[in-house]
């Protein structure tokens, strides 16, 4: 979902310049099905309500129509080609966090391996069960080796952590993370907490993450 | 969301979220909007706005890897509220 507010960002601004680098979207999640019916469609829609603005008059009637779209073979074409001009690409992987999961991750004709690039990981609540936490923890590690080699003192390589403080009843959480984290890489890594968020439940936190030499 | 093709298990899947939203292994919470991905995404899209201003000359990679299940309908709304169409919700 962060991916699509980012997703929703280049597609209000007018394309046109060509110096402008290009960019690429990988999706990831444990179910295929997510990204099948909920993720690639929420694109489709995004990029559908970029080119065209509800009416704030409308009734709750005339908002709803506005809600239908058609999804005809034309739109498709017309989805496709608008991020081609955009020079917008998109990959989708399903499965657990792995070393192969970052090899496909890295894989494809839409990453250049010489070309120099920014790369963001973005995550999401993923630290919340501890039989899964290591798993990610060396993914996103690895992810951030494998994508420093193609960073610049321009091009920067980071990742972004939003996470609940605690998860009651489940067993995760941020200091259980970050131990991990220390244990996964000895020589260190930049952490840093770009949000704290208290509320009157659990807080939330956001840690941008990089290698410590970079 | 509908699917016309056949093959794909998606009742076993659907079936017994209200009862939870977890199973390990076999479905890990991607259908539902969690706060964090909202923080995520509000903090993203502010602080790399003038970076996705589209001048700039590097390529770019975004790598997601959450939980990043969102209802269709929730979206649209949660764009409008944003935008301060709707004030009434």
């Amino acid at each position: 979902m962060p991916s699509l507010a980012l997703f929703a960002s280049l597609l209000s601004h007018p394309f046109g310049s060509e110096q402008r680098g290009k960019t690429h979207f990988t999706f990831a999640d444990y179910n295929a099905s997510v990204l099948r019916l909920v993720t690639l469609p929420n694109l489709l829609l995004t990029w559908h309500n970029s080119r065209t603005q509800p009416d704030p008059e409308s009734q709750p009637q005339q908002r709803q129509e506005e809600l239908e779209l058609d999804i005809t073979p034309e739109l498709i074409t017309e989805f496709k080609n608008d991020l081609i001009r955009r020079k917008i690409t998109i990959s989708f992987i399903s499965g657990v966090w792995s070393p192969e999961f970052v090899d496909l991750v890295f894989s494809g004709k839409n990453l250049n391996g010489d070309q120099k690039r920014h790369t963001l990981v973005l995550a999401s609540e993923t630290i919340y069960s501890p039989s899964s936490l290591r798993a990610f923890s060396e993914t996103l590690v690895d992810l951030l080796r494998h994508a420093s080699t193609a960073s610049t003192s321009t091009a920067q390589t980071r990742a972004l952590v939003a996470a609940k403080k605690v998860y009651f009843g489940v067993g995760g959480g941020v200091d259980e993370f970050l131990a991990v984290l220390a244990d996964i890489c000895p020589d260190g890594l930049g952490v840093q907490q770009k949000l704290d968020v208290q509320s009157e439940g659990v807080g939330r936190v956001v840690l941008e993450i990089g290698l410590a030499n970079s | 969301m509908a699917e016309d093709s056949a093959g794909y298990d998606n009742e076993a899947l659907i079936a017994g979220l209200e009862n939870g939203d977890i199973k390990p292994q076999f479905y890990e919470g991607g259908f539902k909007t969690w706060e964090c991905a909202l923080d995520l995404a509000r903090l993203v899209t502010g602080e790399t706005g003038e970076e996705n201003s589209g001048e700039q000359e590097e390529d770019t990679h975004f790598i997601e890897v959450c939980l990043s299940g969102f209802f269709l309908l929730n979206l649209i709304w949660y764009i409008w509220i944003e935008a301060d169409h709707i004030h009434d919700v």
